[in-house]
């Protein structure tokens, strides 16, 4: 059983003037601790996917089904508490609180679920080590470097071991030398098994992933594997 | 730079297109403004009628009434409106500095046309009384109006209620004992902020009418003509009433009734003088009136405050257009130009919503005050002073959010936002304390109302009807003898007067060894009592009443006349005689019963001691309890009776006690509406400011909402994550606000002889309805933020 299904979805935005189809009809599996990169031109619908597979967006029509269960019949505190345990997200323009420290910061991660896991001060020193950011536990946002603000963002959307990591063009506001820098957190994130989405422009980056997914207009255009 | 208009229409007309686009947010700006534009006009109004009382009367502040102090021993005890009507007459000859002086006294007698027919209250007035009082004439010549006896003169209104029109000079009306009275002058309709309360003047030099009667009779020397005086100019007032005591010392001939002193009351401030014996209007109370500007101040702040609030999280909803502008060399005085202009826009919008409302309201208000305030007195005056009003305020809340939202950006617009976030935090704390104050005002006005017109009285005067007695002494026997029979009549008893102002007589009783004491007294019927549910606590009750010989031989006294003559107890009291002061002489009398204290002035002063005759002479009016079952019917009953005793010649008179007593504390009832109100206002001025820091908040916060949500955050975790920040703030403001209206209130209750006692439900009831109310407000846009905003639109866009 895949851990992400999703089968014929779409989804559209709608305004008060018209309805803007963003997906249309997209039939997708991923596998548990498979490293998948969704290419594609400006508009073709790679975040709006990556949104739908991490529940912050309901499709219009279709069927997600993550780790087997029909995610358009749970509740809206159900889909949170499955974000909360399961799913870890990495934005492209960090989306830290800015009046937060670093520890804090991650430590959020583990904020909302509901399994009252023991050991928080640990599983946050552990995911601040494993990002290389321990000596930076007491700062602000703002007293960070992009690179460095990109690595808590990462530690907080590990902290909580989920099954997957969605990661919306993580290295799109940084230089090449902090790129290269997260997408080797990814890769070691991936090779430990979790499982990485990422939505990304830079073809480096997607010939890492084990499977590239390609966009065009809303469907898939191609996804293919590469051979390892 | 010479600006077209065309461009500064091309500016405001971008204003415009800005305040469709973002409608809600300046929404909210012109409902608060419009509010606190509303409230403040109408306290203006409010607080205009209350400060130019007879100023409708040139000169007006030229003129005084004097005012007569009695007391024994020196001691001020009771303060009169009126004065012996030789004073006049003694200032004329004793004192060269007068310009002029004048009387006037009150009489109730029918009027008849053939177009109406009614008991009439009016005044008999000096020839020379519109000298003084510079009334607005209409038709005739106030210099002579009333120098011919059987002269009158009225007002537009009541010529045309007597005549049909108001060009009706030399018309006649028929008075009592059918005396005839010619029209001479018609007067303009007076204002409802005057003292006077009646619309007629006959001439004093007619042989039937009381000023002729007193100018022919040494002995009327009480109280009993208002007496108004010009001086001339250098005239020094103050020093001009110490001369006039000495000058009535000299002249006096009656016997204890000797003025003590006087004063000399300017008539424009003569409705916020104590109140004194006499018939004048009840008075206004300058503190209520400095309580209702500061209040208005308050909401208005408060408004402006919630107005740059709004002006500053719109603002930052615009943060691109602003570097924009200043990208394209825009310095920082466009950018505070631009904010302004828009404040001025939403500014001048509200407050022409505010006058609309006003014009729209004032109706109800006039009903539910019982007072007359008129917008459109002056119209120019008006809108001059909305106007400075409006632009005064629009710089006042706009320059704060301006100055800040142009700043140069030195550490980041979030930073900024906190502070903001912050300050706007507390000053809807400050908001909302003063909504509780306000609460906890409105209660205690409305308990204190319900004390004086309940509690404080000492008997009950709750259906009771009171008829005037007419003239013709028959008539009242007549109507007296069948009276008690109608059915639904419970109990009558005849009485001097209404319990309450117009009953106070003062006097001064002697027990024997003892110093003079003042007394309030009555002369009522034995079943008075009965007919105000008033016990007996010693002793027992009159027996009857008598008209000859002249000196009653028992009397009753409540509990404080007890003490004030020097008895132990009520039981102490009974079987000793007392002396008491009457028109003439010094009558003996016993003391045969005690009663409780009830209560002959209002709250404002202290309670009375008291003394009860049974001397029918005084007589004036019946006092009858009714039955509660079907009262209509008693009173067409009652109506009926007097109709027939007077064979139709003299028209009723009555009304209930408890009108007369809602009319008593009429000011009382005033700010009690004002007050709840005001209170109405700033809640719904709280919860719009409330509204608002929610909007800020939520759009200052909605990234941090969005991460948290994508974290995992539930509905429930986003709202209390909202919602609890403002929790303790609200509750701690309880911990500001009571103090505050604690020391209030007593300074306000403080102006009470008598009052309730500060009830700490009523600081309890209004910090629970205030922060019920503010939790509300936040905790219905809290469940709004957290259940409808997108999070990945907002992750995406900040």
């Amino acid at each position: 059983m895949p851990l992400i299904r999703l089968d014929d979805v779409h989804l559209n935005y709608t305004d008060t003037e018209r309805t803007v189809p963003a997906l249309r009809g997209i039939t997708l599996d991923i596998d548990a601790g498979e490293f998948v990169a969704v290419v594609g031109p400006s508009g073709s619908g790679k975040s709006t996917l990556l949104n739908v597979i991490g529940t912050l967006d309901r499709p219009t029509r279709g069927r997600y089904a993550f780790e087997g269960h029909d995610v358009s019949k749970l509740s809206d505190n159900a889909l949170a508490q499955m974000r909360a345990a399961r799913i870890g997200f990495v934005f492209q323009n960090f989306n830290l609180i800015d009046h937060l420290t670093v520890y804090e910061n991650i430590k959020l991660g583990l904020r909302y679920r509901r399994d009252h896991l023991t050991g928080q001060r640990d599983l946050v020193d552990a995911a601040m080590d494993r990002v290389g950011m321990g000596h930076r536990a007491d700062h602000l946002p703002r007293q960070l470097s992009g690179g460095q603000q990109q690595r808590c963002a990462i530690a907080r959307a590990i902290v909580g071991n989920p099954s997957v990591l969605l990661a919306d063009e993580p290295t799109g506001n940084l230089d090449s030398q902090n790129a290269q820098q997260i997408l080797g957190i990814l890769n070691e994130l991936n090779a430990r098994g979790t499982t990485v989405v990422i939505v990304t422009h830079a073809p480096s980056q997607a010939d890492q992933a084990s499977r590239i997914v390609e966009l065009h207009d809303g469907r898939v255009h191609i996804s293919s594997r590469r051979l390892s | 730079m010479k600006l077209e208009l065309s461009e500064i229409a091309r500016s405001y007309s971008v204003i415009w297109r800005i305040i469709g686009a973002r409608w809600l947010v300046y929404l909210l700006m012109v409902a608060g403004l419009t509010l606190a534009y509303c409230a403040a006009i109408v306290i203006g109004l409010y607080v205009r009628d209350e400060l130019s009382y007879d100023r409708f009367m040139p000169g007006s502040d030229r003129v005084y009434l004097i005012s007569a102090s009695y007391g024994p021993s020196g001691q001020p005890l009771v303060w009169s409106d009126r004065t012996p009507a030789g004073v006049a007459r003694w200032m004329r000859s004793d004192m060269p500095e007068v310009d002029q002086v004048a009387r006037f006294d009150t009489v109730e007698w029918p009027m008849r046309t053939a177009r109406r027919h009614a008991k009439e209250r009016f005044y008999w007035a000096d020839a020379n009384l519109f000298r003084v009082l510079k009334l607005p004439v209409l038709e005739g010549d106030p210099d002579t109006a009333l120098e011919k006896p059987g002269s009158v003169v009225m007002t537009r209104r009541m010529a045309i209620a007597y005549f049909g029109r108001a060009d009706a000079l030399g018309q006649t009306v028929t008075t009592q004992y059918g005396h005839r009275m010619t029209l001479t002058a018609v007067l303009k309709d007076f204002p409802a902020n005057t003292h006077l309360d009646r619309e007629i003047f006959g001439a004093g030099s007619s042989v039937y009418s009381k000023l002729y009667n007193y100018d022919g009779n040494g002995d009327f020397l009480w109280p009993n003509s208002y007496t108004y005086v010009t001086f001339k100019p250098g005239a020094k007032p103050g020093i001009l009433a110490a001369r006039l005591a000495e000058i009535a010392r000299k002249r006096w001939q009656g016997p204890n009734n000797l003025p003590d002193g006087f004063a000399l009351v300017p008539l424009s401030r003569l409705h916020f003088q104590p109140h004194g014996d006499g018939e004048l209007k009840p008075r206004g109370h300058l503190d209520s009136v400095f309580a209702l500007i500061v209040v208005a101040a308050a909401i208005v702040t408060l408004a402006c405050i919630n107005f740059a609030g709004l002006i500053l999280a719109e603002r930052n909803e615009r943060t691109a257009e602003h570097r924009l502008h200043s990208a394209l060399g825009a310095r920082r005085i466009d950018l505070i130009g631009q904010v302004l202009r828009e404040a001025l826009v939403v500014h001048v919008i509200s407050a022409g919503l505010g006058l609309a409302a006003v014009e729209r309201l004032l109706p109800t208000l006039n009903a539910a005050l019982d007072i007359r305030l008129d917008l459109w007195t002056s119209p120019l005056g008006l809108l001059l002073s909305i106007s400075a009003a409006v632009i005064a305020l629009a710089l006042l809340s706009g320059l704060a959010p301006a100055v800040l939202i142009s700043r140069p950006q030195h550490g980041g617009l979030d930073h900024r936002n906190d502070i903001a976030s912050m300050r706007w935090r507390g000053w809807v704390v400050a908001q909302l304390a003063l909504v509780i104050v306000l609460l906890t005002a409105s209660h205690t006005v409305s308990r204190q109302w319900s004390y004086a017109t309940q509690g404080a009285l000492g008997f009950d005067g709750d259906n009771v009807l009171m008829v005037r007695f007419s003239d013709t002494p028959a008539i009242n026997a007549k109507f007296m003898a069948q009276v008690r029979a109608l059915p639904g009549v419970v109990a009558a008893a005849e009485s001097f007067g209404a319990p309450t102002n117009d009953f106070v007589r003062p006097g001064w009783t002697l027990r024997a060894g003892r110093p003079l004491v003042s007394l309030t007294r009555n002369s009522t019927h034995p079943d008075f009592l009965r007919v105000y549910d008033i016990p007996i606590l010693a002793g027992h009750n009159l027996a009857g009443t008598f008209l000859f010989p002249e000196t009653p031989r028992e009397v009753l006294i409540n509990e404080a006349a007890v003490t004030a003559l020097g008895f132990r107890s009520p039981e102490a009291a009974l079987g000793h005689d007392v002396e008491y002061e009457t028109d003439r002489t010094l009558m003996r009398s016993r003391i045969v019963g005690v009663i409780p204290n009830v209560r002959v002035a209002t709250i404002y002063e202290p309670m009375q001691p008291m003394i009860f005759d049974n001397f029918s002479k005084y007589f004036t009016q019946v006092n009858i309890r009714l039955s509660t079952h079907d009262r209509e019917a008693t009173i067409a009953r009652i109506d009926a009776l007097w109709r027939q005793v007077s064979e139709g010649s003299v028209p009723v008179e009555r009304r209930f006690f408890r009108d007369y007593l809602m009319q008593q504390y009429h000011d009382l009832h005033q700010q009690m509406v004002v007050f709840y109100a005001v209170s109405a206002v700033a809640i719904m001025l709280s919860s719009l400011g409330l509204t608002g820091l929610s909007i800020f908040l939520t759009r200052h916060q909605v990234r941090e909402l969005a991460i948290r949500k994508a974290l995992g955050a539930t509905f429930s975790d986003l709202f209390f994550q909202r919602f609890m920040p403002f929790l303790w703030p609200f509750l701690l403001t309880n911990l500001v606000a009571w103090p505050v209206a604690w020391l209030c209130l007593q300074g306000w209750l403080k102006s009470f002889a008598e009052h309730v006692a500060l009830s700490p439900w009523s600081f309890l009831g209004a910090g629970v309805v205030a922060v019920g109310v503010s939790l509300a407000t936040i905790a219905l846009q809290s469940a709004a933020t957290a259940r409808d905003f997108s999070v990945s639109s907002s992750l995406r866009h900040h």
